[in-house]
């Protein structure tokens, strides 16, 4: 018996990384997830894999940039699962790089994806939990949303507007049954972290001192935050951000004794 | 069960939940003035006498509990003294009262039980503060002020304390009991999102998964609303004026 036995859960970019492994734990507490992905080769791999370990899931092909293909998701899951209870906004990418010249393609993909798409999905989704009068619509941000990092300001100010987001809707729905939250994960040790380190924009042991907690989150470490924020336990928590980065931000950052940098 | 033979201590009166992490296992116990004794070994607590307004009294209960069960897994600080009066109205001994107890004692706290805690290399701390320590309210000098330094107070400790594994994590609580005073019950709901005050469960079940390492264990220096959408609001009283 677990925690979300029966609920229907739909993960953007469930695929891979943080998504995938918040599917798996979503999955291990009881829950049917929906792996809505951009590239279905990942969202079926997804799926096996899953399936393997036991779990109920589906892949639905989405790009969450187009508002037909996310109001598609919402009608196929609905009329596949009479229900939708959780929502998990996770689908993102990063590209950095100097703002003066940063490439307009770049900047309206992350923006498209991570702030319009996370909108067009709370807006199709929401309105189905709306109608129900229950649900849960968790936007994953960032530790970027929440302060400056040089040459990201794309990714920075998309995840800035997805903590502005579940602020506001949070609010407007807070009397309506459905909850809104956000996780601003701190640097996690995912594919992407892995492509930073190849291209030297940083070492992992930058990465690692940078949190007081000396290394950097493991996926699993913030799939579990997530499992509560979206679990009954957390019925008294909307339109508020949680962070999950070991204490990156709670730092003020001035080096000092042992745990200088 | 999540806090199987932990060492659980509570300051002060939240039977509920020293209760809650009994079931789940936990040694628990409620350390504060006597008047807690009877309550405290009937919600399934082990009671150890401490003044939290005084340093040496502090260090002598932690003492003794670190001597008892050889060791401290988590510390709640949960003294709470909400007084709502205009500050040209507040005295003096008021402030210090309020101040003292809920951001000194704190500190008293974390300066005794932290060195146990990096001894260990193992356990967490958790300041129960409010949403009144980051949105500024009329009357709530002392109280808001005294909850504003607990909330830095618990991000300095997981700025430092994070680097031997040790957490401290914070809860600003949204309203669950309607504080003695002026304001009345349908005044405060007017001002949250929501439009009910939170369950005594609700901020319990925060604590808990903020003590739980297997399931907060990347989670440090952060204060979680539990708040019915709280602080996330500053447009009109009431909130049907929103809309």
């Amino acid at each position: 018996m677990g925690e979300l036995d029966g609920r229907i859960a739909i993960i953007t970019g469930g695929g891979r990384g943080i998504g995938f492994g918040i599917a798996q734990r979503l999955c291990a507490a009881g829950a049917e997830v929906v792996i809505a992905e951009f590239n279905p080769q990942t969202g079926v791999e997804a799926v096996r894999s899953l399936t393997e370990q036991g779990f109920k899931a589906s892949f639905h092909e989405t790009d969450v940039r187009k508002p037909e293909s996310v109001d598609a998701l919402a009608e196929a899951v609905r009329t596949q699962h009479g229900r939708i209870d959780i929502l998990v906004n996770n689908a993102g990418l990063a590209s950095i790089g100097p703002t003066e010249t940063f490439p307009l393609e770049d900047w309206y993909r992350q923006v498209d994806v991570m702030y319009n798409g996370v909108f067009l999905c709370m807006r199709a989704i929401g309105r189905v939990m709306l109608e129900q009068g229950k649900g849960v619509i968790l936007n994953i941000s960032s530790i970027g949303g929440l302060g400056a990092w040089p040459m990201r300001s794309a990714y920075d100010s998309a995840k800035a507007a997805v903590i502005s987001l579940t602020e506001n809707v949070g609010c407007e729905w807070a009397r309506r049954g459905v909850r809104v939250v956000s996780v601003a994960p701190g640097v996690t040790r995912t594919a992407i972290l892995q492509q930073m380190v190849e291209e030297k924009i940083a070492t992992l042991d930058q990465y690692n001192r940078r949190a007081p907690m000396g290394r950097v989150a493991e996926v699993e470490e913030i799939a579990s935050v997530v499992q509560f924020l979206v679990s009954d336990r957390a019925s008294y928590i909307t339109a508020t951000t949680v962070t999950v980065d070991g204490g990156w931000v709670a730092w003020g950052n001035l080096p000092y004794g042992e745990s200088a940098q | 069960m999540k806090f199987q033979d932990q060492v659980v201590c509570i300051t002060t009166g939240s039977f509920d939940l020293a209760a809650a992490f009994a079931a789940e296992g936990a040694r628990v116990v409620v350390v504060g003035d006597e008047t807690g004794r009877v309550a405290a070994e009937q919600s399934g607590a082990v009671f150890e006498p401490m003044d939290i307004r005084d340093a040496a009294s502090v260090k002598r209960a932690v003492q003794a509990i670190v001597e008892r069960f050889g060791r401290i897994d988590v510390w709640v600080n949960n003294v709470s003294l909400p007084r709502i009066t205009p500050t040209v109205d507040l005295t003096a001994d008021e402030w210090d009262a309020a101040v003292g107890a809920m951001l000194s004692g704190a500190f008293y706290c974390a300066n005794a039980v932290g060195r146990v805690l990096i001894e260990q290399k193992r356990g967490n701390l958790i300041n129960i503060s409010s949403v009144h320590g980051l949105f500024a309210q009329k009357g709530h000098a002392a109280y808001a002020s005294a909850n504003a330094g607990l909330i830095m107070l618990t991000k300095v400790l997981a700025s430092e304390w994070g680097a031997y594994g040790v957490r401290a994590n914070g809860i600003a609580a949204g309203i669950v009991q309607i504080p003695e005073g002026p304001i009345s019950e349908e005044t405060y709901i007017g001002r949250i999102p929501m439009g009910r005050t939170g369950e005594s469960r609700e901020v319990i079940e925060a604590v808990l998964f903020l003590a739980n390492e297997a399931e907060a264990s990347f989670v440090n220096g952060e204060i979680l609303r539990v708040d019915g959408g709280w602080t996330a609001y500053h447009l009109f009283h009431p909130f049907e004026k929103a809309f």
